[in-house]
């Protein structure tokens, strides 16, 4: 944990640093900053690593409860339909409305719009102790089948230049976020990873089972519904303002099990840190690598992911 | 049957889906410190039955009190500290050691070794407690359910009178097993005054510990007596509807 940490300020740092306009960090302790360094610091770089940070933890911490939620490590935060529902909003707002700056604004009411149909749904039918849960993973499905349909007709529409804004949308980007931004999505983000902690109790239990966890204490159909709205919430505000960042959801909360054990009550802060790490690093690889071209960040999660990925699941199946 | 002394009161239960009757007016009462066994052909109730006394199925008629209070007026929390339930189970998702899954017997509390190391020991499970719970076999991963079941209900500190409910928990055990399982329901139920119900398909399992037999057909109660009136020839073929004779069988000492 405490070597992530340290990891995750190297990695904060250096992102700060490091870009198509490199900032020279011993000058920043010494405050000889030119006005205009200070300029790309305050106003592009800060604002976008704190972004990267916000968004792998709420990502990853989703994911992690998401994954003890339904008892399947295959478990992340598009299951719920969430960032599938943000993109078609995103995709009304540019291709129909014309509002290439409303694209968040889409976004966000895209996810709202579903996260009720989709609690209003639960009530009436996931009230159930064991089938609840396929009720809400099926309804995930549903939307996700839904909001890519809705998807594939408005891209029929589209001219050539929204349809590359929209794309590049969709892999996810923490580039150009404003401050007020930023903010927004930290607060929404911290909300919910307190509230996703404070479940971890609960959580660790239904790894025993629905029925069980009921029996040993734990108000499952009220569970089920809590997680449910907290990290839809959290996802959408995420995804609203920097699309949908692929991986870090799924395989943060892998990573962090595998080197602390199942329990929630460790696993969702070791994933916020992950993700967080996770995040940043992609970011800067993303804007550093072919700078000053920026690749999709979405993308990069997946390349330095994956390796570490395979390489825990495998190191952990030979030692058993 | 002394009805002050009853722990588990259940009065004329009854739940059906849709037009399936699953149990009707099912009546009986298990005092503390007694072993009810629950007998039944295949669909005859049985796990419907307890699946009620866990409190997981809604009732469509009748109520289930324990310990003076219907199921309904428990919280969760105290109810899961009095009552718990071993039935089959899903495979756990992640790699667990047994140890931590003990514990999750009481999620919400913070670890007690001690006490998870006593239910294990209990259970003659402790040389797995660091052994990941997925690797074991079903018979071990049993009774590490059991000694999951032990630690909830506080049973190294000591705790009365709780209800401890089994469903066909000697399913998968060979005879040896079957009858170590058997005796340590048994001999929780007369050390800590616990009312102890299990289902199972096999009449010896009863003959061997219930002082109590409930006889199950149709989702009705057939019988409800002491167990040696309640298991012979002529009640155990109107239980499953066929002609049962008693022949003599091999047991694990």
């Amino acid at each position: 944990m405490l070597a992530v940490s340290v990891l995750l300020a190297i990695a904060a740092t250096l992102s700060l640093a490091i870009g198509a306009y490199p900032i020279p960090l011993a000058r920043v302790l010494d405050g000889t900053l030119s006005d205009s360094e200070w300029s790309v610091l305050t106003r592009l770089r800060v604002p976008r690593v704190l972004a990267s940070c916000v968004g792998g933890v709420a990502f990853a911490t989703a994911g992690a409860a998401l994954q003890s939620l339904f008892r399947n490590p295959l478990a992340e935060p598009g299951l719920l339909g969430v960032p599938s529902a943000a993109g078609l909003g995103a995709a009304t707002a540019l291709i129909v409305l014309g509002h290439g700056t409303g694209l968040w604004l889409g976004a966000l009411i895209g996810a709202g719009i579903v996260m009720l149909g989709m609690l209003m749904a639960m009530r009436r039918t996931a009230s159930n102790l064991v089938g609840g849960t396929i009720t809400l993973l099926l309804l995930g499905v549903a939307i996700n089948a839904a909001c890519a349909a809705g998807i594939a007709l408005l891209t029929a529409l589209a001219t050539e230049g929204e349809l590359k804004t929209l794309a590049f949308w969709m892999l996810g980007s923490f580039a150009s976020l404003t401050w007020p931004q930023v903010i927004a999505m930290a607060t929404a983000t911290m909300l919910g990873a307190l509230a996703l902690s404070r479940e971890s109790p609960a959580l660790g239990a239904l790894a025993l089972g629905e029925r069980s966890a009921h029996m040993v204490g734990v108000s499952v159909t009220r569970l089920r519904l809590r997680i449910a709205l907290v990290t839809t919430a959290m996802v959408a505000c995420v995804t609203a303002f920097c699309g949908s960042v692929a991986f870090v959801g799924l395989a943060a909360p892998h990573i962090a099990r595998l080197m602390v054990g199942a329990a929630p009550r460790r696993v969702l802060p070791l994933s916020a840190l992950l993700g967080a790490l996770l995040c940043v690093l992609a970011d800067l690889v993303a804007r550093a690598i072919a700078a000053p071209i920026e690749l999709p960040v979405g993308a990069i999660t997946s390349i330095l992911g994956v390796p570490l990925m395979v390489w825990l699941v495998t190191r952990r199946t030979s030692a058993l | 049957m002394s009805t002050e002394r009853a722990l588990l009161r259940v009065l004329g239960v009854g739940r059906r889906a849709g037009t399936a009757l699953l149990l009707e007016s099912v009546s009986f009462a298990v005092d503390e410190g007694a072993v009810l066994a629950v007998l039944g052909a295949n669909g005859a109730g049985k796990s419907t039955l307890m699946a009620a006394l866990a409190g997981d199925s809604t009732l469509d008629r009748g109520d289930i009190e324990f310990s003076g209070k219907p199921l309904a007026a428990w919280s969760p929390l105290e109810l899961a500290s009095r009552r718990a339930l071993n039935a089959s189970e899903p495979p756990v998702p992640f790699a667990m050691s047994v140890a931590d899954y003990v514990a999750l017997g009481r999620p919400f509390a913070a670890p007690d070794a001690e006490a998870v190391t006593a239910a294990l020991a209990e259970c003659h499970a402790d040389p797995w407690r660091a052994r990941d719970y997925a690797t074991l076999s079903m018979g071990e991963q049993l009774r590490v359910q059991l000694a999951r079941s032990l630690y909830q209900l506080g049973a190294s500190e000591g705790r009365t009178r709780c209800l401890w409910l089994l469903d066909e928990p000697c399913a998968h055990l060979d005879m040896v097993q079957r009858q170590f399982v058997l005796k340590l329901m048994q001999r929780f139920a007369k050390a800590l005054q616990w009312a102890v119900v299990f289902s199972t398909h096999d009449p010896m399992e009863a003959q061997a510990i219930a002082d109590h037999a409930l006889l199950m057909r149709h989702g009705r109660a057939l019988l409800h007596a002491p167990t040696e009136h309640a298991l012979d020839e002529t009640t155990l073929s109107a239980c499953y509807g066929q002609p049962i004779v008693a022949a003599p069988a091999f047991i694990a000492k």
